[in-house]
């Protein structure tokens, strides 16, 4: 059965996705109208640069083109699949740019880890705010910032830990048990 | 070191894998395990999901991406424009790539080990000649069938097992001087445009070991037995590359 462009804007994701592992440019442009707006967002908001931003958006799109197979529908959502790409390559990114920054502009960025906007903020936007936020609020301060610096700062565990002052090893833990908190939450409430 | 991190510890690094806040070579450790292990495989997708719903925030793609997007689709991958900046995921002291024809060069690097091992243990002489001998024969022939039963053959030889998701096994057998070969493999076929690459893990650096092809058979490779810490196959884009972010579809890792 061949699904019409009227059609597609009414299918869900997973045929969407079945569409766009059958060849259907109609199918990618559908996946690029629901979910670009989010994956553009969050390349911004990691790499805080427009440019850099549009790149990744791009390469997510052409690569999830050219690779659907990559996406397995019994693995979770389009959009986390999608967004987790865009967050691996802003990540790959500003640490490329990082490593390039003086020690002084390291030492303003470290000096400024504890201010800036917190996890809550970064999440304000979104449609499903509130059983995030509500979530959030489940989650001891620690496992908020760990959260906040590496998955909107791009930092690694070990960078955090500095940044925060705490060992590695609390802050790697921090990380996967505020997630896990957070995974529980969203589920009770229905995210 | 890869090969005593256990279980646990690899559990510890998932929310911080889910995160891309991990480092290059706990990433490596985790896309090896993540394939034989599906409660980990799990927490790593619900973890995904959990930062999805962090990110969701809307902000309008500029107008005209969609048909800078749709305008690289057409282009092939040896088309494709380089990208602005190296996605460096698998970061790699250097590369060996083994197409075919840099086959003879890794076997002339065998037989030239195995010469070596020959002058300097007298007693393993005959024995070493006669593998030499062989190896020889089926460089000259390209017998790769042959060469994969010479070195299975050899009492000294090791055999790795790479595992993956659903019941994908690679058998590969190697010599204590580092030339392997791959014995056995449950991979499913490619296209044409696709091609299995073979990594090996030293010292913290993810190198290429070689190219398996669309198919893999009886493929030789040489890695540096003193520094391996672990052999991880993904798939890639024909032709290879020098540096992957695809995830292993099959991983061996020495037992701790």
């Amino acid at each position: 059965m061949t699904l019409t462009t009227d059609r597609l804007t009414t299918a869900d994701d997973r045929e969407l996705a079945r569409l766009v592992g059958a060849g259907r440019r109609d199918a990618l442009a559908e996946v690029f109208r629901r979910h670009s707006g989010p994956v553009f967002a969050l390349a911004l908001k990691v790499t805080r640069d427009r440019v850099l931003a549009e790149e990744v958006s791009q390469e997510v799109f052409v690569r999830y083109w050219r690779r659907p197979g990559a996406y397995d529908p019994d693995r979770g959502p389009l959009r986390s699949f999608l967004l987790s790409h865009a967050h691996g390559r802003s990540v790959d990114l500003i640490r490329a740019e990082a490593s390039r920054r003086t020690r002084e502009e390291r030492d303003v960025i470290r000096s400024t880890a504890g201010s800036g906007p917190s996890l809550e903020e970064e999440v304000m936007e979104m449609e499903t705010a509130t059983h995030v936020r509500r979530a959030l609020e489940t989650l001891a301060p620690q496992e908020r910032d760990a959260i906040r610096l590496a998955y909107f700062g791009g930092h690694s565990y070990r960078e955090v830990a500095r940044l925060l002052d705490a060992p590695e090893g609390t802050v790697k833990s921090r990380i996967r048990s505020g997630l896990r908190k957070l995974g529980t939450e969203l589920r009770d409430l229905g995210a | 070191m890869i090969a005593q991190m256990r279980h646990e510890d690899v559990r510890s690094l998932l929310g911080a894998y889910a995160l891309d806040a991990v480092d290059d070579h706990e990433r490596v450790v985790v896309e090896g395990h993540l394939p034989t292990c599906e409660a980990c495989r799990r927490e790593v997708d619900d973890h995904l999901v959990v930062a999805a719903l962090l990110a969701g925030a809307e902000e309008p793609a500029p107008g005209d991406l969609w048909s800078r997007v749709e305008s690289r689709l057409d282009l092939g991958d040896e088309d494709r424009p380089a990208p602005v900046v190296q996605l460096d995921r698998f970061r790699r002291a250097r590369t060996m790539a083994v197409s075919t024809g840099a086959v003879a060069a890794v076997l002339a690097l065998a037989v030239g080990l195995l010469g070596a091992r020959m002058g300097s243990l007298d007693t393993e002489l005959a024995g070493a000649r006669d593998r030499l001998d062989r190896l020889e024969a089926s460089l000259a022939s390209g017998d790769y069938a042959s060469l994969a039963r010479t070195v299975s053959a050899d009492p000294s030889a090791s055999t790795m097992r790479l595992t993956g998701a659903e019941g994908t096994v690679v058998t590969i057998v190697m010599l204590p001087d580092g030339t392997g070969i791959v014995l056995s493999s449950s991979l499913l076929p490619l296209e044409t445009d696709r091609t299995y690459q073979l990594w090996a893990i030293q010292d913290g650096a993810v190198i290429s070991a070689g190219l398996l092809g669309t198919d893999p058979g009886h493929v030789p490779f040489h890695v540096d037995p003193s520094r391996l810490d672990g052999l991880v196959i993904t798939e890639e884009r024909a032709g290879g590359v020098p540096v992957s972010d695809q995830p292993a579809v099959a991983a061996w890792f020495p037992e701790a």
